[in-house]
């Protein structure tokens, strides 16, 4: 906060890794010192760099932090760290503290990843006819992967029973 | 009840004793009612006073017209800063720590905040950082949950604050 001292104002940025490395590294330290609490992007850029003062969330150096953020998840998934990224929003972001907590956020978020994947597979096998594509050398190989793996794989991703088991339990809203 | 005193050309000032709620407004006076005042009580000042010269009469005069003005300005004032306050005002330092705290734009100085921006994300933070949420046992977001509950409240109150100093 502005007027109110930070908790994670006596983090030591380190300067000699990459920008990733630097925001991994941070996310691991609030983790320590914070659990659970998101830090946001603004506080996340000042800490890694050292400023005496938050970047303005508009700011380049703030968005520049925003789109490393996938490649920090798989950092954090990695060894040493072996955890997740909980984002949000409007409060940032943070490392996941548990099993559990890794299973509310980062779970929750892949399945969904994984269902738009799923529609965006099978709506582009459903366009595609086998019989319209060309059997020229170019395409000969692609086809042949197509008839021999990517149908069966449509076929099974598409069933109800993957539909159905796919997607996270919905949460009540008034818990 | 209230005094009030009517100067009136030729006569020695009558003192007039009348209920609070007959007190004329100045808004229905007369948009000459201060000119009118200030020649009646030239008129009353110079009808004891008939001898003195004209260039004295003058700078005198001058100085009775700036004082007359200066103490309707000092009344004024003071009547203003007997004015209770309804709401104590917000720091623009405790309004920056607010704003941050729930992630609302900073309003511009004497414009009210975005509450419904501040009410949303609110309970955003409320699904983050409750206890039931998150365990009693979690002390940090346990303080990060009361931080925006009273940032909430500080927005409210400087809200508030800002109605009553516009309405004024």
């Amino acid at each position: 906060m502005a007027g109110k001292k930070s908790l994670f104002a006596a983090y030591v940025p380190v300067t000699t890794v990459s920008k990733r490395e630097k925001i991994t590294l941070f996310l691991v330290y609030a983790k320590e010192v914070a659990p659970d609490a998101f830090v946001s992007y603004e506080e996340i850029t000042q800490r890694i760099y050292g400023g005496a003062k938050a970047p303005g969330a508009k700011s380049l150096e703030v968005q520049g932090v925003k789109n490393t953020m996938s490649s920090v998840r798989r950092s954090l998934m990695a060894e040493p760290y072996l955890c997740g990224l909980a984002t949000d929003p409007i409060y940032g972001a943070r490392a996941t503290t548990g099993d559990g907590d890794l299973l509310e956020t980062q779970m929750v978020r892949a399945s969904r990843g994984l269902k738009s994947a799923q529609s965006m597979f099978t709506g582009t096998a459903d366009l595609i006819d086998p019989r319209k594509i060309p059997n020229t050398p170019r395409y000969k190989e692609l086809k042949t992967w197509f008839n021999q793996s990517v149908q069966p794989v449509v076929k099974a991703i598409s069933s109800t029973d993957f539909a159905a088991k796919l997607p996270p339990p919905k949460r009540d809203p008034e818990k | 009840m209230v005094t009030v005193w009517v100067l009136a050309t030729d006569e020695v000032p009558l003192v007039i004793e009348t209920a609070e709620k007959e007190l004329p407004t100045v808004s229905s006076h007369p948009p000459t009612f201060w000119t009118d005042i200030r020649r009646q009580i030239v008129a009353f000042v110079l009808q004891g006073n008939k001898n003195v010269d004209e260039g004295s009469r003058f700078l005198y005069l001058r100085d009775l017209d700036s004082d007359i003005k200066a103490a309707v300005s000092h009344f004024t004032g003071r009547m203003n800063d007997a004015k209770t306050p309804l709401t104590a005002p917000i720091s623009r330092r405790k309004l920056l720590d607010a704003c941050e705290a729930l992630r609302v734009p900073i309003p511009p100085v004497g414009k009210p905040v975005n509450l419904e921006i501040a009410k949303k994300n609110k309970r955003h933070a409320s699904r983050l950082y409750h206890p039931d949420v998150t365990g009693n046992g979690n002390e940090t977001t346990r303080a990060l949950f009361e931080a925006a509950v009273e940032a909430y409240s500080v927005l409210e109150q400087y809200n508030q604050t800002q109605e009553q100093n516009n309405g004024r």
